[in-house]
């Protein structure tokens, strides 16, 4: 089979997988009242953008400002591989075939930053042209000035694994495009960028295609590409518990000696801290808790007098309610098939954990409630 | 006894059993190795014992048992140091005695380095030896120990077996699955033969040659031979 036919089938399955994923939220009355009236209205905003554009930007803002949003909407995305992880047992060892996917992956990826950029420039376009005085020149260039700082992002963090390093160097280039754009003239600025697209597109299709020694980092970005809907979908969905995401090796704030909490080592103090360190450091749970007392804080600051305590009681019983059903889910983990605990102290430890992790809460939250009834009266 | 088992089904709903008639003990200072093809009930028999499956019909008789399971288990976002410092909070051990054992084990089994950090970033062999050390810490009257050989190197098996045969010696009951049939017939006293959710023969090295006709046959031909009239496919 050629590399050819192999990408064909890929990208159709992919987009028969994430059309399945859209319509899995996008059912046809979300389309008929959501998607159609918000494409019909975005429409309608584009083209009274272009008549009046002062409605939408002010000129007082420095182009400098929205030079920044184009950069940053240009940060994200990776460049695709198609490659699945059955490959290392079926297709890595036809070289040629292995090799001609990923740059065929390339071009369509390639392709892909292309139309997108289009469609930014497009929507910037009334700004660009009515309050910078951009001609369509200068329009053309800044798209391949920030198409090359996209090419180079993305170039940056396929080769570099160190989060520091990677940051470093996409502030690196990103200040080198800002000065680009803003001090170099556009005919050497569009030199510039041809040269820089030229080298990043023949790195990528000559040097980075031609190897197998990345063969997992990059099946890694295909998975992560193509669950981004899926991830997207979860991410709002308020039912669905998120998970801490990948775990480091060690801790890294909380407990970092894995030193004790208690003193006194006893069964009940064995299992409280075992349940007071995992839900500390479950990133999920302890951002659930931060955003209950954040959400209450900011309900008992803005509401009337009496509403506060009402505001409070029920902060009460929720934080309660949801402790409770964190400690059950915590003490229902299989590790307890392994080293089971008696379960006679379930109850003693509740009460410990409960104090540390509710009591905190609530003093926090009745201290805001005070404050704020004084400074009301 | 160390265990006694007498079960007359077991599986994870009520219209499919996974396992019928199944009766055997270990005893005390016995290692017996329960010997079966793959999904023909070993690890369902292991949870049933263990009392964490729904539809279990039978009576098991358990003592103060450790577990080492199929896939190693953890909790999320606790330390090497912080599993055991809970796994100690269960046990009735003075710190000192507990420490003793834990420097031992961990030096014994090369985790030694590790002990700061989260098991679950280990690799799978490391985690089993983990599980091992888990286990091992424990003075239990039986240890049902199920696939312990996978992933391990082999200087971490050899520890695995001398545990094994320390257990054995103290006067524990040690049921093993496996699938490491020369390794089990140099180690097991006794086996278990299961096939298709039912035991076919149990008995000692000896025995299962002579029912299975093969005076010198290893227990892998023995095992061939005895299972070869039932039909695999259940």
């Amino acid at each position: 089979m050629s590399a050819k036919t192999i990408l064909q089938q890929r990208l159709t399955t992919e987009f028969r997988f994430q059309l399945n994923v859209l319509r899995s939220v996008v059912d046809w009355v979300v389309l008929l009242y959501i998607v159609v009236p918000f494409l019909t209205l975005a429409a309608f905003f584009y083209v009274d953008a272009w008549q009046n554009v002062s409605l939408y930007w002010s000129d007082s803002i420095p182009f400098f400002a929205l030079l920044i949003v184009l950069l940053i909407l240009s940060v994200g995305g990776n460049f695709r591989t198609h490659l699945l992880e059955a490959d290392v047992i079926f297709l890595i060892h036809l070289k040629s075939v292995y090799y001609k996917l990923k740059q065929y992956s390339f071009l369509v990826s390639a392709i892909k930053i292309g139309f997108s950029m289009a469609l930014k420039i497009m929507c910037l376009a009334p700004i660009l042209v009515h309050i910078y005085d951009f001609s369509m020149l200068d329009t053309s260039i800044l798209a391949l000035e920030a198409s090359m700082f996209q090419f180079l992002v993305m170039t940056i963090r396929r080769i570099y694994r160190n989060t520091y390093v990677r940051g470093l160097m996409i502030s690196g280039a990103a200040v080198s495009v800002v000065l680009l754009v803003l001090f170099v003239p556009s005919v050497p600025g569009l030199f510039v960028s041809l040269v820089g697209l030229g080298i990043i597109c023949y790195y990528h299709a000559f040097v980075m295609t031609r190897t197998t020694s990345r063969f997992y980092e990059e099946v890694a970005i295909e998975d992560y590409e193509r669950f981004r809907y899926i991830r997207l979908i979860l991410a709002y969905s308020t039912e669905v518990e998120k998970s801490g995401g990948k775990q480091a090796s060690h801790p890294a704030f909380v407990f970092r000696r894995s030193s004790p909490i208690f003193k006194t080592p006893s069964k009940e103090n064995g299992l409280t801290t075992l349940v007071l360190k995992a839900f500390l450091r479950n990133k999920s749970m302890v951002s659930m808790y931060a955003q209950l007392m954040g959400l209450t804080i900011g309900a008992i600051m803005i509401t009337p007098l009496w509403y506060k305590w009402l505001v409070l009681i029920g902060f009460s019983f929720f934080m309660n309610s949801w402790l409770k059903a964190t400690f059950t889910k915590l003490l229902s983990n299989p590790f307890f098939h392994v080293v089971p605990y008696d379960k006679q102290i379930t109850d003693p430890v509740w009460a410990q954990f409960k104090k540390m992790i509710y009591l905190s809460s609530f003093f926090v939250m009745a201290i805001v409630a005070i404050v704020s009834t004084m400074l009301s009266l | 006894m160390a265990l006694e088992v007498d079960l007359q089904s077991s599986g994870y709903n009520a219209h499919q059993n996974v396992l019928h008639d199944i009766q055997f003990a270990v005893e005390p200072g016995e290692v017996v190795g329960l010997i079966a093809p793959n999904g023909a009930g070993k690890s369902t028999l292991i949870k049933s014992i263990l009392g964490i499956i729904k539809d279990v019909e039978g009576e098991m008789r358990l003592k103060d048992y450790a577990y080492i399971p199929e896939r190693p288990i953890f909790y999320e976002g606790l330390t090497l140091k912080e599993h055991l410092d809970f796994l100690s909070s269960t046990l009735d051990i003075s710190s000192e005695r507990f420490n003793e054992k834990v420097e031992k084990l961990v030096r014994d089994f090369y985790l030694a380095d590790v002990m700061l950090q989260y098991p679950e970033s280990f690799s799978k062999g490391m985690q089993q030896k983990v599980m091992l050390v888990i286990a091992f810490l424990k003075e239990a009257a039986v240890y049902l120990i199920d696939e312990p050989f996978m992933g391990l190197d082999p200087k971490s098996m050899k520890k695995l077996l001398q545990y094994v045969e320390r257990k054995k010696n103290d006067g524990a009951g040690i049921l093993m699955t496996t699938h490491v049939l020369d390794t089990a017939e140099k180690v097991c006293d006794r086996f278990i033969l299961l096939f298709n959710g039912s035991i076919v023969f149990q008995g000692t090295i000896k025995d299962i040659r002579k029912a299975s006709g093969l005076k010198q046959g290893s227990l892998f031909d023995c095992f061939d031979v005895l299972t070869e009239d039932t039909s695999y496919v259940r």
